[in-house]
């Protein structure tokens, strides 16, 4: 696919000029919201930044539908938690919008321990004249008045202000790893590595927990929990994926407590790829539901499976994302890299899917035409309204020009997660701690 | 051999990981800690398949239930060192805040608290080769360290995540049960140890120990 770019940075100007990150600002989400017109991104610091898409203007339509930064704010800050000595980190792990119903809009961020809720909304007016206040707040001498009036409102600035309405705490004793709104709008689950809890968004100080694999005794764990999500349409059925690259679908009709799936997703390992890291490299990192309902979608280290909700003995089909890294499992095994959490997202459409990799490098893969795209994010090579050129990895001996070879790739430059427009050819992609918006050619 | 060499350099690595994970900011993470030991038991299996294969007419070891994470929880029967003495010393103080570490309750299978008597104290021969990032020497306990059943008050800190440490501990059984008569730790001290919640100073210093062993100085 042809793109264009828009890059857009949220550092601030000072370490944009420097050219140094500080970690705070390594951006940890990214997602768009229902209908596209705003993405939100949550970075290592516990800060929010929501951009909101301008709206397409006949004077300048080569400003197609920018975003701009919108609101920012501090979701989450470093805590302690005395009793087991324990820091607990701001870095916001997830961020899921809530479809909107009036003009107000709700998302829900959360850190490793706590979900929050948070209001944007915008204020445009403000009341004046009133009888006891000056304009400037300081009070009247009540003695002074000789006559009421009715305050008004009058506009002002435009003001995004964000407030916390609900903070959903002191349920995980692990840590939280994702959270998904049901369809139903009323209830959303959060996941940490042992268990699954269900809240109702108004009520706080209670969560039920429906998924729970702790073992009786921790020296017979096997398996975590790595990502859970709810069916787009059925408010009754969730996934979760495990450490051991499994997907249980469940129904939270058969029983109050869902340890019992009523699918299960299993690819038998191939023996001839054993190796050391076959439990790591099978651990699956993401799982996303198609909008559709029909698939699921799975982020392993290597590969990227869609499986089809009603063939639990192997995926529909397979992607392999960077199986040159196949070789090279012991040296990312010593710098920490298998343990990337690499996101996967999918179209509006679903037909087409997509997930990071390293040397800023992401892949796209057209699940009709069986096409694949590995494009790059980086500032050289966007410039505003350049088409991205295709990269390609050369893994055998001979390297052509343009191509790059597997020992030259920076796998401290990662995509790990990336989000899709709804309904438009718009892509968000966040390399460390650049935001990078990707939009189709316009004809 | 090359499996060897590399099962063992792997083995290292994820040992150091182990010991790095710990200071972290957020705490040990589950997920994480599982996955090195998934790769630290491969590592200790290939090392071992790989060992016997090269010394066959020396396996003199009972055969060794694998303490891995999925099987039940009793532990392999190596030759436990004559230290009910030094059990004795030792109080358990520090209340488990959670059953999961109730060691204690696997009574039936559990071959480790076998009356002294009923086990053998002869030391196996040492012609079974140890494998030499084990020490060679028996590991007496530093006079410091009877005191692990220190009453509560005393300044060490809570394990960031009880269960979490309670994984740690396991990984450090997988690998003292690396060699089945070649084990020379108190086993039976370290496991009453882990049977109150491990503190952060007490498997500190046995990872130090078991990272000094893999790199000598």
């Amino acid at each position: 696919m042809e793109e264009e770019s828009d890059t857009r940075k949220i550092n601030n100007s000072f370490l944009r000029d420097h050219n140094y990150a500080t970690e705070a600002d390594i951006i940890s989400t990214v997602e768009f919201n229902s209908t596209g017109e705003l993405l939100a991104t949550g970075d290592k610091g516990g800060r929010v930044v929501v951009f909101q898409r301008e709206q397409e203007s006949k004077t300048q339509p080569h400003r197609r539908g920018e975003y701009n930064v919108y609101s920012t704010f501090q979701s989450h800050e470093p805590e302690f938690d005395y009793l087991k000595s324990l820091e607990i980190e701001e870095k916001i792990n997830k961020i899921k919008w809530l479809p909107q119903q009036n003009a107000a809009y709700f998302l829900l961020s959360t850190n490793d321990k706590t979900v929050k809720l948070w209001k944007i909304s915008e204020r445009d007016k403000r009341p004046e004249g009133y009888n006891l206040k000056d304009e400037d707040g300081r009070f009247r001498d009540p003695s002074t008045i000789t006559s009421l009036r009715v305050p008004v409102l009058q506009p002002m600035d435009l003001m995004v202000e964000a407030t916390a309405r609900r903070v959903f705490s002191n349920a995980h004793t692990y840590h939280i790893n994702s959270i998904s709104v049901n369809s139903d709008l009323q209830t959303f689950i959060s996941t940490d590595d042992l268990r699954v809890n269900l809240w109702n968004l108004e009520i706080t100080d209670r969560s039920f927990n429906i998924v729970d694999i702790k073992p009786a005794n921790m020296e017979e764990l096997t398996e975590v929990i790595t990502s859970a999500e709810f069916h787009p349409q059925q408010c009754h059925t969730f996934a979760y994926s495990s450490s051991k690259g499994s997907i249980r679908l469940c129904d939270m009709r058969q029983a109050a407590l869902c340890d019992k799936h009523c699918k299960y997703f299993e690819e038998p390992e191939d023996p001839s790829t054993r190796s050391f890291f076959s439990e790591i490299i099978s651990s699956i990192s993401d799982v996303k539901f198609s909008h559709n309902g029909r698939y699921l979608m799975t982020r392993d280290y290597l590969t990227v499976k869609v499986w089809d909700l009603q063939m639990e003995n192997k995926p529909l089909e397979t992607y392999q994302v960077h199986d040159y890294l196949r070789g090279k499992l012991c040296s990312l095994y010593e710098n920490d890299c298998i343990f990337d959490k690499f996101e996967c997202v999918w179209n509006g459409s679903d037909s087409v899917i997509m997930t990071g990799s390293y040397n800023n490098f992401f892949r796209m893969f057209d699940r009709n035409t069986k096409r694949d795209v590995t494009l790059e994010a980086s500032r050289e090579n966007s410039k505003p309204r350049a088409i991205l050129k295709p990269r390609k990895v050369c893994v055998g001996g001979k390297r052509r020009k343009d191509e790059i070879s597997v020992d030259s790739l920076d796998f401290s430059k990662k995509i790990l997660h990336t989000t899709w427009h709804p309904q438009e050819n718009i892509i968000a992609v966040a390399a460390t701690n650049n935001l990078y918006i990707f939009q189709d050619k316009v004809n | 051999m090359e499996v060897n060499i590399e099962a063992r350099r792997i083995l290292a690595v994820s040992i150091s990981k182990l010991y790095a994970s710990r200071s972290q900011r957020g705490g040990l993470r589950l997920h994480r800690s599982l996955l090195l030991s998934l790769v630290m038991k491969s590592a200790r299996d290939i090392y071992h398949s790989s060992r016997e294969s090269d010394a066959p007419s020396e396996a003199q070891s009972p055969p060794e239930e694998p303490m891995d994470t999925s099987s039940s929880p009793e532990l392999p029967e190596p030759q436990p060192e004559p230290l009910s003495e030094r059990n004795s010393s030792e109080t358990a103080v520090e209340e488990s805040d959670s059953e999961e570490e109730d060691y204690e309750s696997d009574t039936a299978e559990d071959k480790e608290n076998l009356s002294p008597a009923r086990q053998s104290r002869k030391r196996r021969g040492k012609a079974s080769a140890a494998p030499d990032f084990l020490p060679n020497k028996r590991a007496r306990l530093e006079p410091g360290e009877e005191r692990y059943a220190s009453p509560v008050a005393s300044c060490r800190t809570p394990l960031s995540d009880l269960d979490s440490g309670c994984f740690v501990v396991k990984i450090i059984f997988l690998l003292l049960n690396c060699g089945p008569s070649n084990v020379h730790w108190n086993i039976q001290v370290i496991k009453k140890q882990i049977s109150e919640p491990a503190t952060s100073a007490c498997i500190a210093r046995m990872l130090r120990r078991l990272v000094s062993f893999i790199h000598p100085p």
